[in-house]
């Protein structure tokens, strides 16, 4: 799992871009849908999530906002922003590209 | 809101600057892992299962947290890392102080009645009989082990924070884990056996400090986050000068101390899985307990505290470092060699078994019964007392200066015997072989020795 867990690394915030393109979320159920989904072959802990959070609302490419205070404390909710759908789907066209590039580089080759 | 949570983030936040950005980060990390914690809930966990989960989803935040603080202080003055340096300092200051008062009072009673002089001479010695219990307290904790790599130079993995509030557990899987070392000040530090194959660490529920848990190259290591006390404000008597003055900043001093000493004295229980390859234990003046653990290696070091070690089996070596504390081990097995150090304490290793001894004594008596291999024990002014219990043992040397030696045999043997003593009587009540495998080389200047 070492390869695969550096390349997951690599994709840490098309990962995040994708989940909040399918609606707006928070960082505990971001981070259970990513578990789920990928039958805990994934986790990204608090502060994984919140750096990611910070880089990508620091270049514009989502946005966050305060829900409604429950006992005192507020959610804080994130949502893409056009500029990060537009990055999102490049980011799709090249991971296209580098799957097709490395299962022909890497898999057997049909005889 | 769970109040356990709360007080986790809050002391993960303490000392962070005042900013917005803060702020947002406590409360986005609250909700979220209020949300976890519910969830888990949900799905059936305990609750300290689930604080267990929590927790452990927030590594790494503390390290986010330091990024934060670096940027803060490298625009402020450089604070001095640690408590310990800072009361030594003040124990010095509180030395040299004490010296100038106690001319003011000689002075002062000179001039005044005898009354007078006998109630300032009870007040002052008993201030200084606990600012010396305090100051030695201090001086053992901080000279007791190396806190250089908290002090930030080297490497400080903080995977975890534990806090008090309610009983906290925190485990690990020994299989990643072969090693566990515990470094603490203080602190009462109990190893016990664990029931689920897990290692576990239990704090203390009164204790609100903070433990680090270090996960890094197999070991597990669990020390103890010095607590930088805020000094506290004076109060408006104290700006008055002289001897009065005085005596309200000692008392402020002092509750200071007080507070520093009880923030770093809980009880820790570690449970431990049987098997595991080497366990560690490290106090400057908490007592240590050990017991019922099977481990491939035990090293248990204390300044003042006891260390007692009983029923345990360690396959390969062991090691038990006293200052000034007993060290007593009853019932344990020892594969390897097993070394015995104290200064002025006592030394007991009682009906064990271990196929090479050494014990080096000061000034305590050491006492070594069991089934023995060889044992070597040395001491200056202690008495030293072996008994075998079976034919096993293959060679007994003991040296002292101004000790007794007794060797003991509750078998029949025919050994070698060497004994030499300058003043003292030799007294022995066996046969001997000069050609014999079994060796005993006794030696005292002034003690006496005695084989029987």
């Amino acid at each position: 799992m070492a390869l695969s867990a550096d390349i997951l690394r690599g994709y840490t915030d098309t990962i995040i871009l994708k989940r909040l393109s399918l609606g707006d979320s928070y960082g505990y159920e971001l981070g259970k849908q990513i578990g789920c989904i990928s039958q805990g072959g994934l986790e990204m802990k608090e502060a994984t999530l919140y750096t990611a959070f910070r880089r990508l609302e620091g270049s514009g490419l989502i946005r966050s906002y305060w829900g409604d205070a429950q006992s005192g404390a507020r959610r804080r909710y994130y949502a893409v922003t056009p500029e990060g759908l537009e990055r999102l789907s490049r980011d799709v066209e090249n991971w296209q590209e580098t799957k097709q590039l490395l299962a022909k580089l890497i898999e057997e080759e049909p005889e | 809101m769970n109040p356990t949570i709360v007080k986790i983030i809050d002391l993960m936040f303490r000392g962070m600057p005042e900013r917005e950005e803060i702020r947002a980060m406590r409360e986005e990390l609250l909700t979220n892992s209020q949300a976890r914690y519910d969830d888990l809930i949900a799905s059936g966990k305990s609750s300290n299962e689930a604080l267990g989960e929590v927790l452990d989803n927030l590594r790494g935040v503390e390290e986010l947290l330091d990024e934060y603080r670096r940027e803060d202080v490298q625009t402020s003055a450089p604070e001095q890392p640690f408590a310990y340096a800072r009361f030594e300092k003040m124990a010095e200051e509180i030395d040299r102080r004490f010296a100038a008062a106690a001319d003011d009072v000689k002075s002062a009673a000179d001039r005044a009645s005898t009354t007078a002089e006998a109630a300032f001479g009870t007040a002052m010695e008993s201030v200084r009989t606990a600012m010396d219990s305090f100051a030695s307290g201090f001086n053992g904790r901080s000279a007791g082990f190396d806190h250089s790599g908290a002090a930030g130079s080297g490497e400080w993995v903080r995977s975890n924070v534990y806090g008090g509030g309610e009983l906290l557990v925190a485990t690990a899987d020994p299989a990643h884990y072969p090693r566990v070392r515990v470094e603490l000040a203080a602190d009462e530090v109990e190893l016990l056996p664990s029931g689920d194959g897990l290692i576990h660490v239990e704090i203390d529920p009164e204790d609100e400090s903070l433990l680090l848990v270090e996960k890094t190259g197999g070991c597990f290591t669990l020390r103890r986050n010095p607590v930088s006390v805020e000094p506290e404000p004076p109060a408006e008597d104290e700006q008055q000068e002289g001897f009065f003055g005085f005596l309200n900043k000692l008392g402020r001093m002092m509750r200071g101390t007080i507070r520093q000493m009880r923030s770093c004295c809980g009880l820790i229980r570690v449970k431990l899985p049987a098997g595991l390859a080497m366990a560690e234990v490290q106090t400057a003046s908490g007592d240590i307990g050990i017991s019922d653990l099977q481990l491939g290696g035990l090293s248990a070091t204390t300044a003042s505290g006891d260390i007692n070690i009983s029923d345990c089996s360690i396959t390969g070596d062991a090691a038990a470092c006293n200052t000034s504390g007993d060290t007593d081990l009853h019932n344990v097995k020892v594969g390897g060699s097993l070394k015995l150090n104290a200064t002025s304490g006592d030394i007991m290793f009682f009906e064990g078994s271990v196929s090479m001894v050494t014990a080096n004594n000061v000034s305590g008596d050491t006492e070594i019964s069991g089934v023995l291999g060889q044992v070597q024990s040395n001491s200056v002014s202690g008495d030293i007392d072996i008994c075998t219990y079976d034919t096993s043992v293959t060679g007994i040397f003991a040296n002292t200066t101004s000790g007794d030696i007794t060797v003991g045999m509750e078998e029949v043997l025919t050994p070698a015997v060497t004994a030499n003593t300058t003043s003292g009587d030799v007294q022995i009540e066996c046969d001997t072989d000069p050609a014999s495998a079994v060796r005993f080389r006794l030696s005292t200047v002034s003690g006496d020795i005695c084989v029987s």
